[in-house]
């Protein structure tokens, strides 16, 4: 389950690298092949990626059902991504039925009357192929990295599974008991969850994004089969979906085939998401929590723009500068200079809708929370008056330029960069548009966002502190012996 | 950061579905052409060079992406902590940076990451690595910090005080959650009676006797050219990088460090032999007291043969089918048929000298005892070799059909390649991997899991609500518990 994603900006990224580069991502450009038949065929246009110095092919295609292909060609290495990305989150979620799309994440691999509950790993995983799904806020995505030998297989299993999903009640048992497990190991007995857990309730009162994506207890508890039958029919259909294939294949068969496997998919268009909006935070927000921990922990949050917002891109730098990296101001301040925290860190996460600025600290020894906030506040306070420095801004492009030249090493990791913007944006060619905008904030755009969106009544803020429970005392053993 | 040498490329851990005998739930997937092959593999291996000083330089070129990873392997790690002074190369990891070459550590640090590249410096149990990775145009200035803080590190007197209270300081955190607990004690254990028993940090005890002096005369015995390795991967002009390497390294001197490795054991987890408590603690459960959870992290394992053994190939088979991919024997019981856990894994961690196999859960606190007796029934089962020959192949299929994947980038080819290296497994070993496990055979699997699986001396821990935990393992018929607080891990 993968919460946070990084979008816009390193999608553009990637091809600021590539075109310093020179490199080629794939082979090269190919007209779409107008002859094919019923659905729409097209490719990223040439003339934007040329001037990038990209010879990286995009196609796009559109089935009549609704579905979208998006596939890169690359036969750098003979793998194959294969990526089913559902325009479906917690975010489509209502208070009663949280959960219920990561609980899918699971559901999804219990079978069909063609392919029994085990038959994907038989099948797939057995065979030596990479086979796993994550749920965010605002998507779902199954995954498959495999040899192309089993291309017609996996084709095959994951529209089968789109098409004819059993649900019933002994899978739904069994898996809702795993993901209360799953739960207990990242919320209920992680320190860290649970803050995370609890400032997102904090920060949002009437937005989804106030629920955990794994969900709460009690509403898994009493979910029935019947409302996984009802979820399943609006969200996972062609209309709702986009095919994300990177590697080792010829675009033209392969969508042969993806025609073949869901053209008799029934799909429609979704509607588009009816979503309450939050209301403007007017008053800063607090909570404290406690657990047996060694030290307190600040966990913060401001409200900030979504994705389609481009304030996100200032946002995203103004979090490296403060962040990323031991240089970075607030390692500096915190941990080098005071030293009250062992660590500090910090995010834009600009998703979908609007997202949240977030910072966190675990203070060291007796120090309290309240002064790394103080600390914090300080630094926001100079950039907001000041802005940050050419150099700064510089360092961050290089910093993020190179996480994402990471994360495109792989066929999996492009994939994932293209489906994330096919599902924020419904535009996978926004690469070459991102890449612009990143490259234009200035330090004024820095000081801009930061007066813009980071203000004491926009905040929430969740203090961990150390609990009481008794301990049991240490025994007077030997300690070693050689 | 990122660490090229760090990933575990041993330690199998993924997850894994019914019964617990394996002809009552696994079935082959109908065939598929091209699923007895065996591909053969011709894995790019490295050109090597030795300078005059005897440092070896392993060369991965490729042009593919702008992109440089660079790392100076010392075949030293925290088993070479001189006695008595655990955490000796744990703390010199976090001190190399802390200023060399007269550099302060944030000019280090803004040098580094101004250029967006990321850098580590950390010790393992047999080897110490430092590194960077960035873009390639940069890879230049990247060797020479290597080069300052490998070779010509400062020890400036208050960052070795101040990094030495950071790392008390990050141990007093291993309570937060109980999965450190319960790995830090499991490992101790095992480890008991070997060079490795102390681990990084065997106790905060004797972490406070270690000396900026200690630091300086572990790098001047052990950061030698004739213990080290310098691994170039990625885009690089080789000739003029080469030239780059002898200007910065050419000079280095020094001899490949003489070994005194003695065997440890922490009588705190470990009663000393012969003492009325041993036989006992032989069989037990031991608890990791963390009030308040609600899961318990559980941990079952014991030693195994050595990496060099050719047994290694049916082990890794057989590890597999009992809990390394989501269909394996373990998740597809506990998890899949029974829901008691998000996952169950199997793995064996392999170091130079000691194996140690493991199994990993997690799981309602109250279901404990449930989960422990399940998996000794299947480890029983499988040790008495209750292994099908649908198993064997799926294993197999699953190993070899994998393989290609994992070496998919170039830093993976590497990171396989050096660990063959520091465990001395031969030129062919990248090459080899899918033939050997392509010839696997099913009495092969059965005779090295009757022989090597030790359920004799299974070490079993488990952390969390010691008397919540405590009650459902009686329950479920166990009663040989011995609860030990945190502390006993500091």
């Amino acid at each position: 389950m993968t919460l946070n994603h990084r979008f816009s900006v390193t999608a553009g990224l990637t091809l600021a690298l590539l075109m310093t580069s020179g490199l080629s991502c794939t082979t090269a450009h190919k007209k779409p092949d107008s002859a094919l038949p019923g659905p729409a065929a097209s490719a990223t246009k040439p003339s934007e990626l040329q001037n990038l110095g990209i010879n990286l092919d995009l196609q796009k295609r559109t089935l009549s059902n609704g579905l979208t292909v998006l596939m890169v060609e690359d036969h750098t290495v003979p793998v194959i991504s294969y990526q089913s990305w559902f325009k479906v989150g917690s975010v489509d979620e209502r208070p009663g039925i949280t959960g219920i799309a990561h609980l899918f994440e699971h559901l999804m691999f219990k079978g069909t009357p063609k392919y029994g509950a085990k038959e994907f790993f038989l099948q797939l995983e057995a065979r030596g192929a990479s086979v796993n799904a994550y749920t965010t806020r605002d998507y779902t995505v199954y995954h498959e990295t495999f040899t192309p030998n089993l291309t017609d297989r996996v084709i095959d299993m994951e529209s089968d599974r789109m098409a004819h999903l059993t649900l019933n009640e002994e899978a739904f048992k069994t898996e809702r008991q795993v993901v209360f497990e799953e739960r207990r190991l990242r919320t209920d007995n992680s320190p860290g969850g649970r803050v995370q857990e609890a400032l997102w309730a904090l920060a949002y009162h009437t937005h989804p994004y106030s629920w955990p994506v794994i969900g709460y207890p009690e509403d898994l508890g009493r979910m029935t089969v019947e409302d996984l039958k009802k979820f399943f029919a609006t969200y996972y259909q062609p209309g709702n979906a986009t095919i994300v294939i990177v590697g080792d294949f010829k675009t033209d068969l392969m969508f042969e085939k993806i025609k073949k496997a869901y053209g008799g998919i029934a799909g429609h268009k979704r509607s588009k998401r009816d979503i309450p909006e939050e209301k403007e935070q007017n008053e800063e927000r607090r909570l404290v929590l406690y657990d047996q921990v060694a030290t307190e922990r600040l966990s913060l949050a401001y409200h900030a723009s979504g994705a389609e917002n481009d304030d996100s891109y200032a946002l995203d730098v103004l979090a490296n500068v403060l962040f990323a990296g031991t240089n970075s101001r607030g390692h500096q301040k915190l941990v080098e200079e005071m030293q009250i925290a062992s660590d500090v860190s910090g995010v834009a996460y600009t998703p979908t809708y609007p997202g949240l600025f977030m910072m966190t600290a675990t203070m060291k020894g007796k120090h309290v929370a309240t002064e790394a906030e103080a600390r914090l506040e300080a630094l926001v306070r100079d950039i907001q008056l000041k802005g940050v420095t050419e150099e700064e801004i510089r360092f961050a492009v290089r910093q993020l330029t190179v996480q994402v030249v990471d994360s495109v090493r792989t066929a999996h990791g492009l994939g994932t960069l293209i489906g994330t913007v096919q599902m924020v944006f419904d535009d996978p060619q926004r690469f070459a548009e991102d890449l612009a905008k990143y490259l234009k904030v200035t330090s004024d755009d820095v000081k801009r966002v930061a007066n813009q969106y980071l203000l004491p009544n926009h905040r929430s803020v969740v203090t961990l502190k150390p609990g009481s429970l008794p301990g049991v005392p240490a025994p007077a053993a030997k300690e070693g012996a050689e | 950061m990122t660490n090229f040498f760090k990933s575990a490329l041993f330690t199998a851990v993924l997850l894994s579905v019914p019964g617990s005998l394996a002809s009552e739930w696994v079935r082959a997937a109908e065939p598929l052409p091209g699923d007895d092959a065996v591909p053969i593999m011709k894995l790019p291996l490295p050109k090597i060079e030795t300078l005059p000083n005897g440092l070896q330089i392993a060369w991965f070129l490729d042009d593919r992406l702008p992109v440089i990873d660079l790392a100076l392997l010392i075949q030293s790690g925290n088993r070479d902590d001189p006695r008595g002074k655990s955490g000796t190369a744990e703390l010199l990891g976090s001190v190399l940076e802390r200023g060399a070459g007269g550099l302060t550590a944030r000019q280090i640090a803004k040098a580094i990451e101004g250029l967006g590249a990321s850098r580590y410096s950390s010790a393992d149990e047999d080897s110490f690595s430092v590194g960077m990775h960035g873009l390639a145009p940069d890879a230049p200035i990247l060797l020479e910090y290597i080069s300052k803080i490998a070779l010509h590190p400062d020890f400036i007197p208050a960052e070795v005080t101040r990094e030495k209270l950071d790392l008390v300081e990050r141990w007093n955190h291993i309570g937060d959650s109980a999965d450190p607990l319960a790995s830090i004690a499991f490992y101790r254990k095992v480890a008991a009676g070997t060079s490795y028993g102390r681990g990084g940090v065997a106790s905060l005890r004797e972490f406070e006797k270690v000396k900026r002096e200690d630091l300086i005369a572990f790098h001047k015995k052990h950061f030698t050219p004739k213990n080290a390795l310098l691994m170039v991967v990625g885009r690089v002009n080789s000739e003029e990088f080469k030239k780059r390497i002898e200007t910065l390294f050419g000079d280095w001197k020094g001899e490949a460090p003489v070994r005194d490795y003695r065997p440890y054991t922490d009588n705190r987890i470990v009663p000393p032999a012969g003492s009325a408590k041993a036989k006992q603690a032989a069989k037990e459960i031991l608890i990791v007291n963390r009030p308040g959870l609600t899961q318990s992290q559980v941990r079952l394992g014991f030693k195994s043969i050595s990496v060099r053994s050719p047994e290694r190939y049916p082990l890794t088979v057989a590890n597999a089918l009992l809990g390394e991919y989501f269909n394996s024997r373990l998740n597809a019981v506990i998890r899949d048929q029974l829901g008691l856990t998000y996952g169950i894994e199997s793995g064996f961690a392999y170091s130079q000298d000691l194996t140690r196999f493991g199994i990993s859960s997690a799981t309602q606190t109250e279901n404990t005892g449930k989960v422990i007796a399940k998996t000794l029934e299947i480890l029983k089962a499988v040790k008495g070799g209750d292994i099908s020959e649908e198993e064997v192949k799926l294993s197999k299929q699953y190993l070899v059909g994998g393989y290609p994947l994992s070496v998919s980038t170039l830093g993976a080819v590497a990171t396989r390649w050096a660990t063959g290296y520091l465990f001395k497994l031969g030129p062919e070993y990248l090459n080899e991997f899918s033939s050997k496990i392509g010839a696997v055979t099913r009495p092969e699997v059965v005779e090295s899991v009757a022989k090597n699986f030790d359920l004799d001396h299974l070490t079993i821990v488990v952390a969390g609500d010691a008397e919540a935990i405590k009650k459902s393992l009686k329950a479920s018929g166990f009663t040989n518990l011995r609860e030990i607080p945190i502390s006993a891990l500091k």
